[in-house]
């Protein structure tokens, strides 16, 4: 199958296919599959500050209709536009794509430009996979599925993330992301450490969740009221799951995330603490060692100056005094 | 009811539904329209417009943004056509003592803008607009005028911006009626007059005052007074006793405030070099 990036390279090159108009404000209609559906309020004021001041400086794509346009690229300059009451707006015409082509045209155009809210592209991705799997008669894998929407394979993956959330937490989502950037607490971040954390616990302590839900709800509360202070420390959850790699006791793990998973008073980093810190702090001194000490064995002595000198005393100072307590 | 908006950010479609409502019932809109231009030739399609009983012009803008530049674009065309339009800008309920909301709070009212909070709901008007076709009036600026008289004047401009332009003149001219029966009485006890009068100066009509002392009044006495100013005054009096009409229709209105502008501030220039006479005499 050709990939849609490369119909597109031969689209750029036979420009012909769109020609450059003026047309009417009014007789352009809004993509219905058009992914994004945020458009924040400062960002709209700003650009139509910016319309007002100086005009449209980047045609819209739209593709013709009968006597109508539907947009492809340019909802904000077009939604700017009537605001200013403007008769006309710059516009590149191409010709009426199908649907799988239309969705396609919009992620190729707006992916590769600026970055859109990941669960809005997630909520449309979920369309394209549908119809790319329909036209191929299979599943798409993620690297066809990179190739024609222009997205990186871990954006995918990051969108996958968020589609297997149950709905009502697109629509928690959805609402965040009307606030400033600012303003936002459970942002689509929070979900995607989150859900990657239990995903791991899942995996490697299948029986640390009993209801993946419930989990859910404490957790959130936990971020709400500051007991989880940072959506990074979700991935000491993922450690903490991962006892058995780094040689600990599985049964600790295992209350210590229980208790995670139930008190809501039992910070992440306490639940660290209490199973698993000891031994990736011993993990990660052990890997620092056995890197140093490999170094040092390859230096040549004939360039070890006195600096260097200096820094391997001290070395074997501390590691007597390690070794006498 | 909830109308379909092309334009307005999805989060505050609910708000605009409310502010739309609120203003139907509480103030009697109709003909209401959504991101609609109020006029072809503007360039603003208000998020909510409408036609108040009285033949205004309502434009509401949703927002919960800043002030933006283009607002002041869309003012200064209503005020060069004369439209008598009411503009506010609404918002969904907020922390009021923020910045964004000050800043715009500040410029909205110094534009002439009303604020209205809509919290689900229920909605209710932070501050009144003005109707832009008097807002652009030139406004008083008390140092130019003796200290005796300012707050009568602003008085006025304050009538006169709250949406009665015809009670706002009519206080210009009484201060103005005021101050010429004063100055009459002054000039007469001074000796100025060619003959002896028995009218009494605070009761006797003010358009037949007037007329006596253009005849009687040596002007040459009084530098700052001259026979073309009182005849400008005399020119008022007929303003003075006009009533107001009933208005039926926008096109009236709009005339009768821009009527209104001119007469008010035509007899403010007036009331200034009134002063000086004032001034002169020790009034």
């Amino acid at each position: 199958m050709e990939s849609f990036s490369m119909q597109r390279k031969h689209s750029e090159i036979n420009a012909s296919n769109s020609k450059l108009r003026e047309i009417d404000v009014s007789a352009i209609e809004r993509n219905l599959e058009n992914p994004r559906i945020i458009f924040r309020q400062q960002e709209f004021d700003d650009l139509v500050d910016s319309i007002f001041r100086f005009g449209v400086q980047v045609p819209v794509s739209v593709y013709q209709r009968g006597n109508r346009f539907v947009l492809i690229d340019g909802e904000r300059r077009w939604r700017s536009c009537r605001k200013l009451n403007k008769r006309t707006i710059p516009a590149l015409v191409q010709k009426e794509p199908d649907r799988l082509n239309n969705l396609l045209l919009m992620f190729n155009i707006h992916g590769l430009r600026e970055q859109w809210d990941l669960l809005t592209i997630a909520l449309k991705l979920n369309d394209v996979i549908k119809l790319l799997e329909a036209k191929e008669k299979k599943p798409p894998t993620e690297i066809i599925i990179s190739q024609n929407t222009g997205l990186s394979r871990a954006v995918i993956r990051r969108c996958k993330l968020l589609l297997d959330l149950p709905k009502k937490y697109h629509s928690l989502i959805l609402k965040e992301l009307h606030k400033p950037k600012s303003k936002q607490v459970f942002t689509e971040d929070f979900f995607i450490e989150m859900e990657r954390s239990l995903k791991t616990v899942e995996r490697a302590i299948p029986e640390a969740i009993d209801d993946k839900e419930s989990v859910r709800k404490v957790l959130m509360g936990k971020f709400r009221s500051k007991v989880i202070d940072n959506r990074v420390h979700f991935r000491k959850i993922a450690k903490i799951a991962n006892a058995k790699k780094v040689n600990g006791d599985v049964e600790a793990a295992k209350g210590a995330l229980h208790k995670l998973f139930s008190n809501n008073r039992y910070s992440i980093n306490e639940a660290f603490e209490d199973s698993v810190s000891d031994l990736y702090e011993e993990r990660d001194i052990l890997s620092r060692i056995t890197t140093t000490s490999t170094r040092i064995r390859q230096l040549d002595h004939n360039i070890i100056d006195e600096e260097v000198e200096i820094a391997l005393s001290d070395l074997i100072e501390a590691a007597k005094g390690a070794l006498e307590r | 009811m909830k109308h379909r908006y092309d334009v307005l950010p999805e989060h505050l479609h609910s708000t605009a539904d409310a502010v739309s409502k609120f203003f139907k019932e509480n103030h009697g809109i109709i003909k209401i329209k959504h991101e609609q231009p109020i006029d072809d030739d503007m360039s603003w399609s208000p998020t909510i417009s409408g036609t108040t009983r009285d033949h205004h012009l309502l434009s509401v803008e949703v927002t919960e943004g800043s002030y933006l530049a283009a607002f002041d674009s869309f003012i200064v065309e209503c005020q060069t056509i004369g439209l008598p339009l009411r503009m506010y800008i609404a918002f969904p309920e907020q922390d009021v003592s923020s910045k964004k909301f000050l800043d715009t709070f500040k410029e909205a009212t110094k534009k002439g803008v009303g604020i209205v909070s809509a919290n689900g709901s229920k909605c209710s008007v932070i501050k009144n607009a003005i109707d832009l076709s008097l807002a652009s009036v030139r406004r008083i600026k008390p140092k130019e005028h003796l200290v005796r008289f300012r707050q009568a004047l602003l008085d006025a401009e304050a009538t006169f911006l709250n949406g009665d332009p015809a009670r706002g003149c009519g206080r210009i001219y009484e201060e103005l009626e005021s101050l010429t029966r004063k100055i009459a009485g002054k000039t007469y006890a001074k000796g100025y007059w060619k003959n002896s009068t028995s009218m009494d100066f605070d009761t006797h009509p003010w358009a037949k005052l007037l007329t006596t002392m253009s005849t009687e009044l040596v002007f040459k006495n009084v530098r700052s007074l001259n026979r073309p100013l009182l005849a400008r005054v005399q020119g008022l009096t007929d303003h003075r006793n006009q009533t107001a009409h009933k208005i039926r229709s926008r096109v009236e209105l709009t005339k009768r405030d821009r009527e209104l502008r001119t007469r008010y501030e035509h007899a403010v220039d007036i009331f200034s070099e009134l002063e000086a006479v004032a001034k002169e005499l020790r009034v």
